[in-house]
């Protein structure tokens, strides 16, 4: 996408109507130089990806007044995402470095009052490292550099401390970039524009990133082709002996790309195959190449035939109960790619007609991936995938489902309000869009006031071949227009633990919980979205009477003491709650 | 749609057919001081040229761009 393509689009914006998007963001900016055309660019790029933004833009040069006064536009403006921006540089003298920065401190607590009354995130670019200056290359004597040094690690501590601040790393983009393609001479002394347009673009793109998570849109799977991506050359050709993978190169940089995907691994991102190949072949790479770094339990899925790419791309999405367009494909052979796009054109196809030395650097280039914090689960997640395909096999084998339910020995621990437990049900509302009833978005502030203020039930689930982790949430807060009634606000699980009975027993558990807090009518909406069917499918079936029904909303109504009598003991689950106040 | 009608086209909004020699800021109020930035920006890159800022500044329409771009060694029929 190139920044023409952008502006043009940011120039329809008077002309579109809001109401033909499935989603809208509200962006407040804040700069300390002319951000015309970085708001522009930005408004370009929400668009070209579906969403319609709604901006605030803090007037030039009003930064400090806007924040030191709390009753300012931008503290009354309800933003999702905030985006900060604040450039020193050796070329033009700032306010906020002068006096030795003596100004930045204050207005760094002005930054944190703004983040605890946002419920929206906050992204903070770090500030630009000055490459050049009149100290030459001596860093360490030049002040500026020392000044930027600490106000980025101060940043750094207050993300450390603020659940909705994010620090961007500005230094990265530009070291990958360079500073000469980055910074505007001119504009800067011009018309105080001190990047180029292309930087912006790139900016934009890392920012976008932000707010796309916050959407539930982030990818989620790398889907891997073999021959001539994991290992060089054609292994039905050349066999497991000549394929080329090792310390030499080319070997080495295919062996590195495999270290890299094992960092994504690492990370909770999924890996799953998609080739065209005998098995048999690949299973002895995997088995007797001494140079494989990746291993079959890495793989969440395998598509390893001779079948079209775009029907096991549909296969592979069933597998792993992801939506297509949270995968990304890497494939060297272009028509692949090209069937791929015109078939299942949800999926993300970068270009990768490459040498492999560059492969890495693709994969790291593409800002698709979650820019957020990890969670404990995050890292297990391709671990319990992979213990998934072992459930499966022992399902194949025993004979009934409720025998195998039984067998599973599946295990709640739920816990209620538990504040160490926000960044991952944030996260889980984020994140997840199959299973769940509303699809609304939380931020680590919204989910801490609800716990303040409702229910905020999560259940850990393990079964006899390992733990999940934290996938269950339901949030149950008052009615305040109904006497002794409850609305069930959130109530979703990871797809990962669906089929297996835990839905039914978490919802169970709940009419127990919200009838022993004293409620006596549940009022259940549910909000269709592009994904959820799975999650009507349930709610159908546990035959609810509706309360109202219209073609946007729908509420169903758990008549809580008649629901409960009516309650079968659940034979296969056990349920453990501890109630901590 | 040469590169540079295009430029226009998309940075001002308008119909392509609307890029005239006697297109200015005076006549066009998509043409105001942060659309001249941006048009000044894009063309450097698409043309691969450099204006310093007072030959940016000098230029009051269409056809002044035109001779710009041409005195720098861009090609306008592109």
């Amino acid at each position: 996408m190139d920044s023409l393509t952008y502006f043009k689009l940011a120039n329809s914006l008077p002309e579109l109507n809001p109401g033909d998007f499935s989603q809208k963001i509200k962006v407040n900016l804040l700069t300390n130089f002319t951000d015309d055309i970085l708001a522009k660019m930005l408004t370009g790029a929400f668009i070209n990806v579906g969403i319609y933004p709604e901006f605030f833009k803090v007037p030039y040069k009003q930064y400090v007044v806007y924040l030191k006064n709390k009753d300012s536009k931008l503290f009354s403006a309800p933003a999702q995402v905030t985006y900060i921006f604040f450039d020193i540089s050796s070329y033009m003298p700032s306010e906020l470095a002068a006096q030795s920065g003596e100004e930045f401190p204050g207005l760094l607590e002005d930054i944190k009052d703004y983040c605890q009354k946002q419920q929206g995130i906050v992204v903070m670019n770090s500030f630009i490292r000055p490459y050049v200056s009149a100290y030459g290359n001596l860093y360490g004597d030049n002040p500026l550099f020392n000044l930027v040094g600490s106000f980025n690690d101060r940043l750094q501590k207050l993300a450390a401390e603020l659940p909705n601040f994010y620090v961007f790393d500005t230094n990265q983009l530009i070291h990958s970039v360079g500073e000469d393609s980055a910074r505007d001479m001119r504009g800067m002394y011009a018309f105080d524009i001190p990047f180029k347009t292309d930087f912006f673009e790139q900016l934009t793109r890392h920012w976008i990133n932000y707010a796309l998570n916050l959407l539930g849109r982030v990818k989620k799977c790398i889907v891997l082709d073999l021959d001539n991506v994991l290992w060089g050359g054609v292994l039905g050709e050349v066999g497991v002996d000549g394929i080329a993978l090792g310390p030499t190169y080319p070997g080495v940089a295919f062996q590195n790309f495999q270290r890299a995907l094992l960092e994504y691994y690492e990370r909770g991102v999924l890996l799953a195959i998609n080739s065209r190949n005998n098995e048999r072949d690949v299973e002895e790479v995997f088995s007797q190449h001494p140079y494989m770094l990746l291993k079959p339990q890495h793989f969440a899925a395998s598509r390893i035939n001779w079948k079209n790419k775009a029907d096991n791309f549909l296969e592979i999405a069933k597998e792993l109960n992801l939506g297509l367009d949270s995968m990304v494909f890497l494939d060297d052979d272009p028509v692949n790619r090209d069937w791929v796009r015109q078939n299942v054109g949800q999926v993300l196809v970068p270009e990768f007609s490459l040498e492999p030395e560059y492969y890495s650097k693709t994969l790291h280039d593409l800002p698709v991936f979650t820019p957020f914090n990890l969670t404990a689960e995050d890292k297990l997640k391709g671990q319990m995938y992979s213990q998934e395909k072992r459930r499966t096999s022992a399902q194949a084998a025993s004979q009934t489902f409720d025998d195998y339910l039984k067998q599973l020995l599946v295990k709640l621990e739920i816990s209620l309000n538990n504040a160490s437990q926000i960044p991952r049900l944030s996260q889980m509302t984020l994140k997840t869009n199959q299973f769940n009833f509303t699809t609304k978005r939380y931020t680590e502030k919204d989910i801490e006031k609800l716990m303040q203020e409702g229910l905020v039930f999560a259940a850990d689930i393990s079964d006899k071949f390992g733990g999940y982790g934290i996938t269950a949430l339901a949030i149950i807060t008052k009615d305040p227009g109904k006497e002794g009634g409850a609305i069930l606000d959130s109530f979703l699980l990871s797809c990962r633990v669906l089929g297996r009975g835990v839905e039914r027993s978490f919802f169970d558990f709940l009419i127990g919980q919200a009838f022993a807090a004293g409620f006596k009518v549940l009022s259940v909406p549910f909000f269709a979205s592009a994904k959820n069917v799975p999650a009507r499918e349930f709610l159908d079936k546990l035959g609810l009477s509706v309360e109202l029904e219209t073609n946007e909303s729908l509420i169903r109504r758990v008549v809580i003491p008649e629901y409960l009598s009516n309650l079968a003991e659940p034979e296969s689950i056990t349920i453990n709650y501890e109630k901590k106040i | 749609m040469s590169k540079l009608s295009k430029i226009f086209s998309s940075v001002l909004n308008i119909d392509e057919s609307k890029i005239v020699p006697e297109l200015s800021p005076q006549n066009t109020s998509s043409w105001d001081s942060l659309n001249a930035i941006i048009l000044i920006t894009e063309i450097e890159k698409v043309f691969n040229i450099k204006f310093n800022y007072d030959e940016a500044m000098d230029v009051k329409n269409y056809n002044d761009v035109l001779v710009l771009v041409k005195a720098k060694g861009g090609d306008t029929n592109a």
